[in-house]
């Protein structure tokens, strides 16, 4: 196992409010990891700042001993937390997007799990209900053969049943070479896919620890451990 | 790379561009229908006129179009949410910036092409033909003038000075955008702000240009200048066309960096 991300004192200032404290954190590949805490914490930014979105105040990040770059965007699919895609594109034209500039896109599975879904290839990305738009966003992502994954709030404001589908598809297509960092507020619906957990507080890494560690040594789930550590 | 986002980029541009110069040709075709039941009635009348107002409404509104819908679309594309999947497509800043330019350009061209064909189209093959004859009798006689050596060479000057302006003038309105988006919040706003700033400090740079002409200082220059332009009238044709293409070249130049070094080392997308 090599690692795949580290951050070196990662800081992002937004005018005056601090939203990123001097990070430092390192993660190996092969790992579903859990980016965890309350809203405002600094998760979005820390994923934008990884994905080249944002440029950070000081301090560094590098993903697989690149920062952010082409080199980088090769190898890292990123669902960002919002609706991305021109929705005057048809899915189709959209699936012509990644095959032509990812390299490890799949277009063959992007379909397979479009068609399972009932989604046609024609239709226009803004005839679908926010869910399915979601699910596209979703396929995208995961149809690419990425060393690491990042998703964004993939599970908020969406129903109880698209959750369940959003984390299999998770599980059932991430390669065990890559890694996957899934940023949430929803823990109890995503431990059991996890392997580790940060906790990130105003912009602190407070914990990092495995699902296993947490299990052991504190003798709780994660979502009960959050509760704990975030309670105010 | 650059390839394929210039392709998916001119896929985007026919999209909205296609029905614009559907129209602008529509139109064209229409004036010049409307000729074909020509009369002394008023009704007559009242058609050719009202499909001529219109045939160049649609004119200014397709070169309008053309150049809103480049700006919009180097704003949605790349500082919207758009930007989300822009700026993860593994190209690096330059070239998404390149290919904006480019496209943007390149269908302002095609545009003023649309707008010369159905206008040939609109006139009629007669008036078309006795514009081509003053044409070639206009071009007879700068050749004459001027040697055919150096009529091509205006030529090819005057159309270089369009083009650069062209992009000069997209590269001016992203350099205001990205400029605008160093803003914390309102960044729209703060973009138009660049902009008219700007251009009242070109208004003052002018001003006081102007003055100093007014005071004589620049006399010793202005002799020497208008002496050599008495000597060699049709070199410094050349030499002002050539000089004024270069000029907008470096400006544009300077725009595009200035844009590149935002996107490149301060792109902020909330």
């Amino acid at each position: 196992m090599s690692e795949l991300l580290r951050c070196e004192n990662l800081t992002k200032d937004y005018g005056g409010f601090r939203a990123l404290n001097g990070i430092n954190l390192s993660l190996e590949s092969g790992k579903i990891v859990g980016l965890l805490g309350p809203n405002g914490s600094g998760k979005t930014t820390m994923i934008k700042i990884l994905n080249g979105l944002l440029t950070p105040t000081a301090g560094k990040i590098y993903i697989n001993g690149h920062e952010p770059g082409v080199e980088t965007k090769k190898i890292v699919a990123y669902l960002p937390d919002n609706i991305y895609l021109g929705t005057w594109m048809s899915v189709k034209q959209i699936v012509d997007l990644f095959t032509d500039f990812y390299a490890d896109f799949r277009p063959d599975l992007a379909y397979d799990m479009l068609g399972r879904l009932g989604i046609s290839a024609e239709v226009k990305l803004k005839t679908l209900s926010k869910g399915n738009k979601e699910k596209v966003c979703l396929i995208l992502v995961m149809a690419r053969n990425a060393l690491l994954y990042v998703l964004d709030e993939p599970i908020a404001g969406v129903d109880p049943a698209t959750r369940d589908y959003v984390i299999s598809t998770i599980i059932n297509n991430y390669n065990p070479q890559a890694s996957v960092l899934i940023s949430t507020h929803l823990i109890s619906d995503i431990e059991q896919v996890l392997d580790e957990v940060i906790f990130i507080n105003n912009g602190n890494i407070v914990l990092q620890k495995t699902v296993d560690e947490i299990r052991e040594e504190n003798g709780k789930s994660v979502d009960e451990l959050f509760r704990e550590v975030f309670r105010w | 790379m650059v390839g394929k986002l210039i392709k998916h980029e001119i896929k985007s541009y026919l999209r909205t561009l296609l029905p614009v110069q559907a129209v602008l040709l529509g139109m064209g075709i229409l004036t010049r229908f409307v000729q074909f039941f020509e009369s002394d009635s008023t009704a007559y009348g009242i058609s050719f006129w009202s499909s001529l107002i219109l045939f160049i409404i649609s004119i200014v509104a397709s070169l309008l179009l053309t150049f809103i819908i480049g700006i919009v679309r180097f704003y949605k594309n790349l500082f919207t949410g758009e930007g989300y999947l822009s700026f993860t497509l593994p190209v690096t800043p330059g070239q998404q910036l390149f290919t904006k330019a480019l496209v943007s350009f390149l269908f302002s061209v095609i545009t003023i092409i649309v707008i010369l064909i159905s206008s040939i189209i609109a006139m009629g093959t007669d008036v078309s033909i006795e514009v081509l004859k003053a044409g070639g009798y206009l071009l007879g006689k700068l050749f004459e003038e001027t040697g055919v050596a150096n009529g091509l060479f205006y030529i090819i000057e005057v159309l270089l000075l369009i083009l650069v302006a062209i992009i000069c003038g997209y590269l001016l309105i992203y350099a205001c955008i990205s400029i605008g988006q160093l803003a914390r919040k309102n960044k729209i706003l703060a973009a138009v702000g660049v902009y008219f700033g700007y251009s009242v400090v070109l208004q003052i740079i002018g001003t006081i240009f102007v003055a100093l002409i007014a005071t004589g200082v620049f006399a010793p220059i202005f002799r020497i200048i208008s002496d050599f332009i008495e000597t060699y009238p049709l070199g410094s044709i050349h030499i002002g066309l050539i000089l004024s293409i270069l000029f907008i070249a470096v400006i544009s130049f300077v725009y595009y960096l200035i844009t590149y070094f935002i996107i490149k080392k301060h792109l902020n997308l909330e």
